[in-house]
């Protein structure tokens, strides 16, 4: 499969970064057919062309915006752009080098739910990002696409950047609203949804940047013309972000139903230094890691889960034969209990017990019994943590215990030997 | 929250509760302890310390373990 560029649109039209050039090539373009249109009309033209949610759970974007009520005011629209998931930089590209397409594509949303205020939630680390984003909204405002009276159809919308203090955690949606409202990022209880109950207790929607950056092309082409790509229920392209131990790692814009191997050993040059594959890690860092078995698992949200995975934020993560796991679960599970936000126990309990387990296996003074204890402390975690950064924790060290419990065990038996005396 | 009756069964036994009760109170009132640690009545549910999960079986499906008190009593 050759590459498509809906999102990535800058890798064929060099500075498209530009007012000028954005409205040559079809710019805004899509913005007025929304506007000519009711907003359920454009809710139900999303809903046809089927476009899921790219932030990790993959939940169709016209049918959030439907749970949003008609008649409460005011309603907000807030742009995740907390791309905090190890493995993952596709956001970060875009804001950088498509701005427009994105302030467009929020823009549209914010239409549809009839929201007047937008926030884009970026990280603090990308300042250019936010450089180039602060640009796109002046030109846009210059230009009548902002502000008060939109091209003179009565709507009103004033987008506010906020950037983030540096927590994992608040890429959470919730705990998202918890920092822009000024509190503690930290998830709160869900339902009430955001839905209804969102920023300030208003309806609130909150979506991912590659989301919106996909609706300027969806409003313009028609929801048929996105569908041409991908699978019935995962449409459209993905940005793939390809990272690890592969020959040329970067982004990748492909139609949803590629597949694992593809993406690897075609575009991405197979595994560096020609060694070879041991596992893959295909949704950002917090999917449970795949073997190369799965090499042939289409990538789209409900083939991952259906191998065991998830289709997450679109993080490939490579990992070869010369990698250790009891090291890779030592990374992940730190950075959990360093991103725990402390909320609920078996989170902040759980991480703490992983990391202090997995520390001890990676330096060889562990035995059998810990990484057993390490397994029963991931599956008393299951389905009792407050939100997914917990779950995460504990699914990457049942996915990584699934495929290579013998590696470990043999781990620990070997490096023990090594540290303690043999008995006389 | 309307002042509709629910049946909800607690360890299969059947008990009526106004809707909108929390699920630790009506069982409480079925005579079954759940376990609770960040829960008072007098405040408002927070659902953080996740003693009090329960299984359940919901008209969508069996579900495990959401914290017993944050859930309310509904159809």
């Amino acid at each position: 499969m050759e590459q498509v560029y809906i999102v990535l649109r800058h890798r064929e039209i060099p500075d498209i970064d530009q007012y000028e050039t954005y409205v040559a090539h079809g710019g805004y373009e899509g913005l007025r057919v929304a506007l000519e249109q009711a907003p359920d009309e454009v809710i139900e033209l999303v809903k046809q062309s089927g476009l899921r949610g790219r932030g990790g759970a993959g939940f169709p974007a016209g049918v959030k915006w439907g749970f949003v009520p008609k008649d409460v005011f005011p309603k907000y629209l807030v742009c995740n752009f907390a791309e905090g998931e190890p493995g993952t930089f596709k956001d970060r590209e875009i804001a950088e080098y498509n701005p427009h397409q994105l302030i467009e594509g929020i823009i549209i949303a914010a239409y549809a739910i009839q929201a007047n205020t937008a926030y884009i939630y970026h990280r603090g680390e990308f300042t250019f990002a936010a450089q180039q984003l602060r640009r796109a909204i002046a030109a846009a405002r210059a230009h009548g696409w902002l502000g008060e009276d939109i091209q003179g159809t009565g709507f009103t919308l004033n987008i506010y950047l906020h950037p983030e203090a540096g927590a994992y955690i608040c890429g959470e949606e919730t705990a998202q609203l918890s920092s822009i409202e000024g509190h503690l990022g930290q998830p709160r209880l869900k339902p009430p949804f955001p839905a209804t109950h969102g920023l300030w207790q208003k309806p609130t929607v909150i979506n991912n940047v590659e989301t919106l950056t996909n609706l300027p092309m969806i409003l313009r082409h028609g929801a048929e013309w996105y569908r041409q790509w991908g699978t019935e229920r995962t449409p459209g392209t993905r940005v793939y972000c390809v990272s690890g131990h592969v020959v040329r790692p970067g982004n990748y814009e492909l139609p949803a139903s590629v597949t694992a191997r593809e993406l690897i050993f075609e575009h991405a040059g197979g595994i560096w230094k020609g060694h070879r594959l041991k596992a893959f890690i295909p949704g950002g860092m917090s999917a449970p890691l795949l073997t190369p078995e799965h090499l042939d698992v289409p990538l789209t949200y409900d083939d991952l889960a259906a191998a065991g995975s998830m289709g997450g934020s679109g993080g490939v993560i490579v990992l070869d034969d010369q990698t250790d796991i009891a090291w890779v679960i030592a990374k992940q599970v730190a950075f959990y209990k360093h991103e725990s936000c402390g909320k609920c126990s078996p989170c902040r309990e759980g991480t703490y017990w992983q990391k202090m387990l997995a520390d001890r296996i990676l330096s060889g003074q562990a035995s059998r019994r810990d990484v057993e204890l390490l397994k029963a402390v991931s599956d008393q975690m299951t389905n009792t943590c407050f939100c997914p950064l917990g779950e995460a924790s504990r699914m990457v060290v049942q996915g990584a215990y699934k495929y290579f419990a013998d590696e470990l065990y043999q781990w620990v038996e070997e490096r023990r030997r090594a540290v303690e005396p043999a008995a006389v | 929250m309307s002042a509709d009756k629910v049946t909800i069964y607690v360890n299969g036994r059947p008990v009526e509760a106004p809707a909108g009760t929390v699920i630790v109170e009506a069982a409480k009132a079925a005579g079954v302890e759940i376990p609770v640690f960040c829960y008072h009545p007098k405040l408002t549910p927070v659902g953080m310390c996740r003693m009090c999960l329960v299984k359940w079986d919901s008209p969508r499906g069996a579900r495990t373990a959401p914290p017993s008190w944050t859930r309310r009593a509904s159809r």
